[in-house]
């Protein structure tokens, strides 16, 4: 069998087909299609229940879909599952370690579940142990670790291997600021590195400054599948242009909503918040308007909803 | 105790929600029927009087056993559980005491065992309908047996109390419960048995036996009592006080032991025959699993004591007895035999406990993302199984040959004799295959290692003995009813008869265990190893195409 990613350079590493998953009557996955492409750090979005988890199971061969299907560099993950544990490292949203373990021992021991070569395994794990910044407690037992140092012990375990593609099922849940960022630090290095990770989090103005594509779903849907820049373009009803001036405001407003191209004008602090008509509106207007009517323009700048506020725009909070 | 009452009200709340309440309460009911309406049919023949005080004894006996072992699997890990969980800081947390954390959970989990007891009550009262018991007689047993449920319950919650481990809390609890019931006259007997008869005074033995439930019992018979009756109080009474005792105690100790597993440092899993780096490498490369369930060397004592204390005990009876000890061929066969029944018990305890944690806390749906098969998995248990049990398996394997050896010699080769040993050396070795194929099913199948180690016990080495005890009995009867007295012989002894039934029970009964287990591990390990308790409980799983595992998640 040929576990090798190079013999399918151009293929996306995920691809799923009307990926759907049933539990009794309830539909924890609705036919969901995805496609991810090497390289790619991708946030998966969603509420408590919306699939997350369900999608991250199937990709790990731990689940079967109800139907549809999904393929990791060219393998089914239900036809070939064997090949695919090769290629991904799944990080579950529990620990699972043996907490009488030694950091290396914990690590060795995965090592020889991947077959690795008792040679090459020392260099391994020091590999890897480096790479997630513990270098310095290879010889502590897990159980006397912090939490973040233990869910980075998950990391190195992850990586023992060199998969192609990680699945990180909230990786950051219940770590403090630094571990966080620390945990973000480190998957940015692995991107860099050349793999493909998917990331499920909560924390979405972290997975913003991270990602650069995502994925939101909501009981089971997918509601966007994108770059990160272009879900609030795309998600958003309303395209708004935050505009600062000098001169008489109240003027302003009036002069811009006698323009077609705009529908409502609204003073918001120190500056206007300008609401466009439609999202193809000529934000030249703008600037044309309040020069004609000499009322100096300071700045124009559009006003880019983040992710936090896109994915309570678009969701509805329903679980299942 | 001011907050007693919700307490009690929260958890008896909780309880009457579960299901295995009902279930069980039917349960013993319909066993308690069933029982009844067997010795009614085996004694058709005798007067309803001599029926009744029949079925009563049996009843009671079978219904005190029930009461004496709840505390071991209703309350022996209620509190250490909690522990473990972290949800007993929680509790105190909150204005709560340790008495009302000790009266809620007994009162939760008596009910359990109350409703069962209830259940069996109408079926013991039949024999009052007959016209073989008095009500007084009847009452003075239901009073044993409450008071026994009560004891039982109370120092399962007191070993709970000081206990971390499921496995600590339900062994801990089996021996006190052991010692509470016949601690004392069995430590007399002992003695008098290692010669030193003249240690004990005279009606010394009657008095160590008040605290035992099982004397007060028998005092509440009618025969007994007539003549015993202040002997029945004064037990009935000691027991009382003892659970009370017991609650007392725990009730102090619980708040003063709650933090220690917060504190207790982790410890380190020492490695078996401290290996160089290489050779631990080397037998990590061989099967990971193998290594991983082997690498602990705690249990190194545990694995041996038994035999020590069994060793010492023959150097000093036969010190004692001489050759009415070493060259009695009923010695030899109890050595024999009670050897077996341990090294059974210790490969059910190990097996049970093998896969339950591990699943629970997630470590072994990790494995099985990784290249490990699952014959690999079942090949690394096998032989960490044997690594560790090697020793044990040999010497009771030896034990039992060699007894039945000299068994054999005593009787000259007599054919029943060597028909016996022989069986009962396969049987060994088939128990052991069950043991492990339907222990690791188990274990993987289990909600816990203590329900687990219950089910095993209960299924592999109870369960054919209870049948087979069962099927004698009525076999006989059906017999005698058909063949009006003159029972068919089939040109055989009794005792061979007997012997026989006994091999084609046990026999079928292992093979049948192992080919279960096994269908069970090779089809489903992944199924099981990858979903929570709850969930394959509540939901069917199958397996779907290849091995990827069918079961729901969140």
């Amino acid at each position: 069998m040929n576990h090798d990613p190079i013999s399918a350079p151009d293929l996306p590493v995920v691809q799923t087909h009307a990926l759907s998953r049933h539990f009794g009557n309830m539909v924890a996955l609705d036919k969901l299609n995805l496609t991810i492409e090497k390289g790619d750090l991708f946030g998966f979005i969603g509420s408590n229940g919306a699939g997350k988890t369900t999608t991250l199971r199937i990709l790990a061969t731990f689940l079967a879909p109800s139907s549809g299907h999904a393929t990791i560099l060219g393998h089914n993950v239900i036809k070939e599952p064997d090949a695919v544990r090769h290629l991904i490292g799944y990080m579950p949203d529990f620990f699972g370690v043996y907490k009488d373990m030694e950091v290396t021992e914990y690590l060795d021991f995965f090592a020889a579940c991947y077959r690795i070569d008792s040679k090459q395994r020392e260099s391994t794990v020091s590999d890897v142990l480096e790479l997630v910044g513990l270098t310095e407690k290879k010889g502590a037992l897990i159980g006397a670790l912090s939490r973040g140092m233990q869910q980075r012990i998950g990391l190195a375990r992850v990586l023992i291997h060199d998969p192609q593609l990680l699945l990180l099922d909230e990786p950051a849940s219940g770590l403090d600021p630094r571990a966080r960022i620390e945990m973000m630090a480190i998957l940015q290095e692995l991107q860099q590195m050349g793999k493909t990770i998917i990331i499920s989090s909560h924390i979405l103005s972290e997975l913003q400054n991270l990602c650069n594509r995502v994925a939101i779903i909501e009981q089971g849907k997918l509601i966007y599948s994108g770059d990160v820049e272009g879900v609030a373009k795309q998600l958003s009803r309303d395209r708004v242009i935050l505009a600062s001036i000098q001169g008489d405001w109240e003027k302003a407003i009036g002069y811009l909503k006698a323009r077609s191209e705009i529908a409502d004008v609204q003073w918001d602090k120190d500056r206007l918040r300008i609401t466009m008509a439609d999202q193809q509106s000529n934000v030249g207007v703008i600037a044309q308007t309040l020069v004609a009517n000499q009322i100096d323009l300071l700045s124009l700048t559009e006003d880019q909803l983040g992710l936090e506020e896109v994915f309570m725009r678009v969701t509805k909070g329903d679980t299942q | 105790m001011r907050n007693l009452l919700p307490v009690v009200e929260r958890e008896l709340r909780v309880t009457a929600r579960q299901k295995a309440l009902y279930v069980h309460r039917g349960l013993l009911a319909f066993v308690a029927m069933g029982i009844a309406g067997m010795l009614m049919f085996f004694m058709w023949r005798l007067p309803p009087s001599r029926m009744g005080i029949s079925v009563f004894y049996t009843l009671s006996c079978l219904a005190f056993i029930h009461a004496a072992t709840v505390g071991i699997w209703i309350t022996s890990d209620c509190i250490s559980q909690e522990r473990r969980e972290g949800t007993l800081g929680l509790l105190f947390l909150t204005d709560l005491g340790g008495l009302d954390i000790i009266l809620g959970k007994l009162t939760a989990t008596s009910l359990k065992a109350l409703t069962g007891l209830l259940a069996i009550f109408p079926v013991l009262a039949i024999p009052l309908l007959l016209g073989s018991v008095e009500s007084h007689e009847l009452w003075r047993v239901m009073l044993v047996l409450g008071n026994t449920m009560l004891l039982s319950l109370a120092a399962g919650i007191f070993v709970s109390t000081l206990s971390h481990s499921p496995k600590g809390a339900l062994i801990g609890t089996f021996l006190m419960v052991v010692a509470l019931l016949g601690g004392a006259p069995l430590l007399l007997w002992l003695i008098g048995f290692l010669g030193g008869e003249s240690l004990i005074g005279e009606g010394v033995f009657q008095k160590a036996s008040l605290h035992s439930a099982i004397y007060g019992l028998i005092l509440g018979f009618q025969s007994n009592y007539l003549t015993e009756a202040a002997s029945y109080w004064q037990s009935l009474w000691i027991n009382f006080f003892l659970t009370i005792g017991f609650i007392s105690a725990a009730s102090i100790l619980l708040p003063r032991t709650w933090q220690s597993e917060a504190r207790a440092k982790p410890k380190r899993a020492t490695i078996k025959n401290p290996l160089s780096k290489q050779a631990q490498s080397a037998q990590i490369q061989g099967n990971p699993i193998a290594w991983l369930h082997q690498r602990s060397t705690k249990r190194w004592f545990n694995l041996w004591l038994p035999w020590l204390v069994g060793l010492l005990f023959w150097g000093w009876a036969s010190y004692v007895h001489g050759s009415l000890f070493y060259a009695e061929p009923s010695s030899w066969v109890m050595t024999a035999y009670l050897s077996s029944v341990i090294l059974k018990l210790m490969i059910s305890s190990e097996m049970a406990y093998r896969l339950s944690d591990d699943r629970r806390s997630g470590a072994l749906e990790l494995l099985f993302a990784t290249s490990i098969t699952t014959s690999e998995m079942i090949q690394g248990h096998r032989q960490a199984l044997h690594g560790k049990y090697r020793g044990p398996i040999i010497l009771v394997s030896l034990l039992n040959a060699g007894f039945g050896l000299l068994l054999m010699l005593w009787d000259g080769f007599d054919t029943k004799t060597t028909c016996m040993v022989l069986a009962h050396l396969m049987l060994l070795w088939l128990d052991l295959r069950a043991l492990f194929w339907f222990g690791l099913w188990r274990s993987l199948k289990s909600p816990s290692g203590n329900h687990a180690n219950r089910t095993i016990t209960f299924f592999a080495l109870t369960l054919p003995w209870i049948v087979y005890v069962g099927m004698t009995l009525f076999s006989f009867q059906i017999f005698s009813v058909l063949f009006f007295g003159n029972r068919p012989t089939l040109g055989l002894e009794p005792g061979t008869i007997i012997l026989a039934t006994w091999f084609l029970i046990q026999c079928p009964w292992a093979i049948g265990l192992a080919i279960l287990g096994r269908r069970e591990i090779t089809s489903h390990f992944r199924v099981l190893a990858t979903s929570t308790s709850a969930q394959h409980q509540s939901l069917p799983v199958s397996i779907s195409h290849q091995g990827v595992p069918d079961s729901p998640t969140t």
